[in-house]
C-alpha cells in the first residue's frame, strides 16, 4: 500500500518535472529564415499553384516535343482549322499544323527565353548594381543614369526596335562568317536567329530593375548596426559581403528573379505577337495568337488556346513571386 | 464678433503665404534641378533611337525608290535629297535640330512612298494615307485617338479600381478582400492580346452585345467600350493595391475615429476623410499607369484595329518608316519622363512632410 503510494508519488514528481522542463527550460524550436520561408510558402495555395505551373513548364519544355506524334512545322492542308478531335487534341491551325504540338513547342520557347534572359539580366544587374554601390562616384552615377535612360523608354517598343535592328546585323554577320570562313551555323532554318535577337534585346531592356534592387539593398544594409558591429569586431570586407550582404539581399533578389522570369516570357510573347519576335515557322504562344487572330470569329479556339496557356503560365509565375515575397521578406508581409 | 474672426484670419494670411512661398520656391528649385538632369537624358534617348534608326535594317533610300534602287544615279540623288550622304554626327545634330525646332521631320512616304511590300497586316498602308506626311502631324493626330481611348480607360479605372480597392481595405482580410485582390492580379497579369480576343468572343459571338467591332468611330461610339475595358485591365492592379494600402493605413488613425465619434455615417467617413489621404499613394503610381496605358495601346489598337499611336508605331516599324517610328518612341519617352516628374512634384505638393533636397 505504502509502496504503491510512494511509486505513484514518484511518478507524479517525475511527470511534473518533465513537464516543467519541457515548458520552461527547453529551447524554442529553431528555424532558419529558409525553413520559415518554405513553411510560409507551403501554406500559400496560390504559390503552390505557381510552383506546380513552373515544374509543369519545365517538364513540358524538355519532354514536350517527344510527347506528340507530329512535328511542329508539319502541315496538312487537307485538315485546316479543325476543332479538337482524337487525331488532333486541340485542333489544327490555318496550315493544318497540330495546335497541341505547337503549344508544347511554344512552352520550350517560353522557358528558354525566360531562362536565358533571367540569367542575363541577373548577371548584368548584380554586377552593375554591386559595382555602383561599392565603387560609388562616377561608376555609380553612370549606372544610375543608364538605368534612368532605359527606364525612360517604353520598354516593349525599345525591345522591338533593338530586335529589328539586331536581326539584320546578326544575319549579316552570319553571311560574312559563311563567306569568309565557310562556317555554316544553320542551313535554311533561321529560328535560332529569332532566339538570339530576343535574348539580346530583352536583356538590354530589362536589366535595370535588378541593378537598382541590388544597389539599394547593398547601400541600405551597409548602414545597418549589425554590419557596423561586425566591422568593429574586425571582420574583413569579404566576410561581411559573403556572410551578411549576400544572404540578406538574396530574398528580394529571388523574388525579382521569379517575377522577371514570368516577365521575360510575357515580353517574348508580346514581341512575337507584334511580329518582331519569333517568326512564323517557329512556335511561340504570342506568335500563335497573332497568327490566328483573324480566325477569332470562325475558329475561336485557335486564339483562345495559346492565350489560356500563356495566361496560366504568367499567372503562375506572378503568384509564385507574390508568395515568395511574402515568405522571404517578412518585414514586407502584407495583410 | 464676425469682424474679429475676419481680422484674425487676415493676420494669418501673410504668415501662411510665407510658408507657401518657401514651399513653392523649394519646389521650383527642385523642378529646375530635375529638368536640368532631364535634358541630357532626353538627348541620350534621342541618340539611342537615332543610332538604332541609322543602323536600322531598312535602307531609307531603297524604301523610297522601291524597284528602282539599282539605278546608281537615282540612288545617289535620293540619298543626297534625304541628307544621308553626310557623316553620322552631322546627321544626328540635324535630327536634334528638327526635333527641338518642333518640326520633327518628314515621313519617308513624303519622298514617294515606303516600299509597300513591307507594309503588313490589314492596316496596309493606312499609316501613310493621312493628308499630312509630317512626323509631328502624324504622331499628334494618332495620339488624339489613343488619348480618347485612354480617357475612357482612366474613367473605368477611377470608378471601378478605386471602388474595389476601398472595398478590399474596408473588408480587410476577409473573403471579399482576397477575391478582389486575386481577381485584379489575374486581370492585370493576363496580357491585353489574350483578354481582348476572349472578350470579343464572349461579347460578340456568345452574347451578342456588340454588333460591329474594330475600327474607330469617335469617342462616343459603342466600338470604344471593349477596347477601353481591355486597356484598363493592365494598370488595374496598381490602382487597387495602392488604394487598398492607402485606406488600410488610415483605418485606425485618430482623425478617422474622430469622424466616426461625431456620428458621421461610415460611407462619408470613407469618402471624405480616408479617401482623401489614401489618394496620395494612388497619385504617385500615375507614372506606372501611364506607361501601362501606352504599352497596352500597342496591343489593344492592334487587336481592335484602331488607328492610334500604338498602331502607328507597329506599322512604321514594320514598313521601315524610321523617322515616324523614332518620333513615336521619342514622344512616348517624353510622356513617361514628364509624368514621372509631375508625379514627384505632385507628391510633394500633396504631402507636406516631403521636402525637396
Amino acid at each position: 500500500m505504502i509502496r504503491v503510494f510512494l511509486t505513484s508519488l514518484e511518478d507524479t514528481r517525475v511527470t511534473a518535472d518533465a513537464g516543467a522542463q519541457h515548458d520552461m527550460f527547453a529551447m524554442p524550436e529553431q528555424r532558419s529564415l529558409w525553413q520559415d520561408a518554405l513553411e510560409q510558402l507551403m501554406r500559400n495555395r496560390l504559390a503552390i499553384f505557381g510552383v506546380f505551373v513552373a515544374f509543369l513548364l519545365l517538364f513540358v519544355s524538355i519532354f514536350g516535343p517527344w510527347l506528340s506524334p507530329y512535328d511542329y512545322t508539319e502541315q496538312n492542308l487537307f485538315r485546316i482549322n479543325e476543332g479538337p478531335s482524337i487525331d488532333h487534341w486541340l485542333g489544327t491551325d490555318g496550315l493544318g499544323r497540330d495546335m497541341l504540338t505547337r503549344i508544347l513547342h511554344g512552352a520550350r520557347t517560353a522557358f528558354l527565353v525566360g531562362l536565358i534572359v533571367t540569367i542575363g539580366t541577373t548577371v548584368l544587374g548584380v554586377v552593375l548594381g554591386a559595382a555602383g554601390a561599392f565603387l560609388g562616384g562616377w561608376v555609380d552615377a553612370l549606372v544610375m543614369r543608364l538605368a534612368d535612360i532605359t527606364m525612360a523608354f517604353p520598354d516593349i517598343l525599345l525591345a522591338a526596335f533593338i530586335s529589328v535592328v539586331f536581326r539584320e546585323k546578326v544575319l549579316e554577320l552570319q553571311l560574312h562568317l559563311q563567306e569568309q570562313y565557310g562556317w555554316t551555323i544553320s542551313e535554311g532554318n533561321r529560328v535560332y536567329l529569332d532566339y538570339l535577337v530576343i535574348f539580346g534585346s530583352l536583356t538590354l531592356v530589362q536589366w535595370y530593375g535588378k541593378a537598382r534592387l541590388v544597389r539599394g539593398q547593398i547601400l541600405s544594409l551597409r548602414e545597418k548596426e549589425f554590419i557596423e558591429a561586425e566591422r568593429a569586431l574586425g571582420a574583413s570586407n569579404w566576410t561581411i559581403i559573403l556572410s551578411h550582404l549576400v544572404p540578406n539581399s538574396l530574398g528580394p533578389l529571388i523574388v525579382s528573379i521569379t517575377v522577371g522570369f514570368g516577365g521575360a516570357m510575357l515580353s517574348e510573347a508580346s514581341l512575337s505577337f507584334l511580329g518582331v519576335g519569333i517568326q512564323p515557322p517557329g512556335a511561340s504562344w504570342g506568335e500563335m495568337i497573332s497568327d490566328n487572330l483573324g480566325q477569332w470569329r470562325f475558329n475561336p479556339h485557335l486564339v483562345v488556346m495559346p492565350g489560356v496557356v500563356l495566361a496560366i503560365v504568367v499567372l503562375g509565375f506572378n503568384f509564385l513571386g507574390d508568395g515568395l515575397n511574402d515568405a522571404l521578406n517578412p518585414e514586407q508581409r502584407r495583410r | 464678433m464676425r469682424r474679429e474672426t475676419v481680422s484674425r484670419v487676415s493676420l494669418l494670411v501673410p504668415f501662411f503665404s510665407y510658408f507657401v512661398l518657401i514651399l513653392a520656391f523649394d519646389m521650383f528649385l527642385y523642378a529646375l534641378r530635375r529638368i536640368a538632369v532631364l535634358a541630357p537624358t532626353v538627348i541620350i534617348v534621342m541618340l539611342i533611337t537615332f543610332t538604332l534608326g541609322y543602323y536600322g535594317p531598312i535602307d531609307p533610300v531603297r524604301a523610297v525608290l522601291g524597284e528602282e534602287w539599282e539605278d546608281e544615279a537615282r540612288y545617289a540623288e535620293v540619298k543626297k535629297a534625304l541628307g544621308l550622304d553626310r557623316p553620322f554626327v552631322i546627321q544626328f545634330l540635324d535630327y536634334m535640330g528638327t526635333m527641338f525646332g518642333g518640326h520633327w521631320g518628314q515621313s519617308l512616304s513624303a519622298f514617294g512612298g515606303v516600299a509597300s511590300d513591307r507594309a503588313v497586316g490589314e492596316g496596309r498602308g493606312a499609316g501613310f494615307s493621312g493628308t499630312s506626311t509630317g512626323v509631328r502631324e502624324m504622331v499628334l493626330g494618332r495620339l488624339a485617338i489613343s488619348a480618347q481611348l485612354s480617357f475612357w480607360a482612366l474613367v473605368f479605372l477611377t470608378v471601378f479600381a478605386i471602388l474595389l480597392g476601398v472595398l478590399a481595405a474596408v473588408k480587410q482580410n476577409t473573403t471579399v478582400d482576397y477575391a478582389i485582390v486575386t481577381s485584379s492580379i489575374i486581370a492585370s497579369s493576363i496580357p491585353a492580346y489574350v483578354i481582348g480576343p476572349v472578350l470579343l468572343i464572349v461579347f460578340v459571338l456568345k452574347i451578342p452585345v456588340f454588333k460591329t467591332v474594330g475600327g474607330w468611330d469617335g469617342m462616343f461610339s459603342r466600338q470604344a467600350i471593349l477596347p477601353a475595358i481591355v486597356l484598363a485591365t493592365g494598370p488595374m492592379l496598381v490602382i487597387v493595391r495602392q488604394t487598398r494600402a492607402g485606406i488600410v493605413e488610415v483605418l485606425g488613425k485618430d482623425f478617422v475615429r474622430t469622424a466616426r465619434a461625431k456620428g458621421m455615417p461610415e460611407r462619408l467617413v470613407v469618402a471624405r476623410h480616408m479617401l482623401r489621404t489614401a489618394m496620395i499613394p494612388v497619385l504617385t503610381s500615375l507614372g506606372l499607369v501611364t506607361s501601362g496605358l501606352l504599352t497596352g495601346s500597342l496591343f489593344v489598337e492592334q487587336i481592335f484595329n484602331i488607328p492610334g499611336i500604338g498602331k502607328l508605331a507597329i506599322q512604321t516599324l514594320m514598313s521601315g518608316d524610321h523617322p515616324v517610328f523614332m518620333g513615336v518612341v521619342l514622344f512616348q519617352a517624353l510622356i513617361i519622363v514628364t509624368v514621372n516628374l509631375l508625379t514627384d512634384l505632385l507628391y510633394g505638393g500633396l504631402d507636406p512632410r516631403v521636402t525637396y533636397d
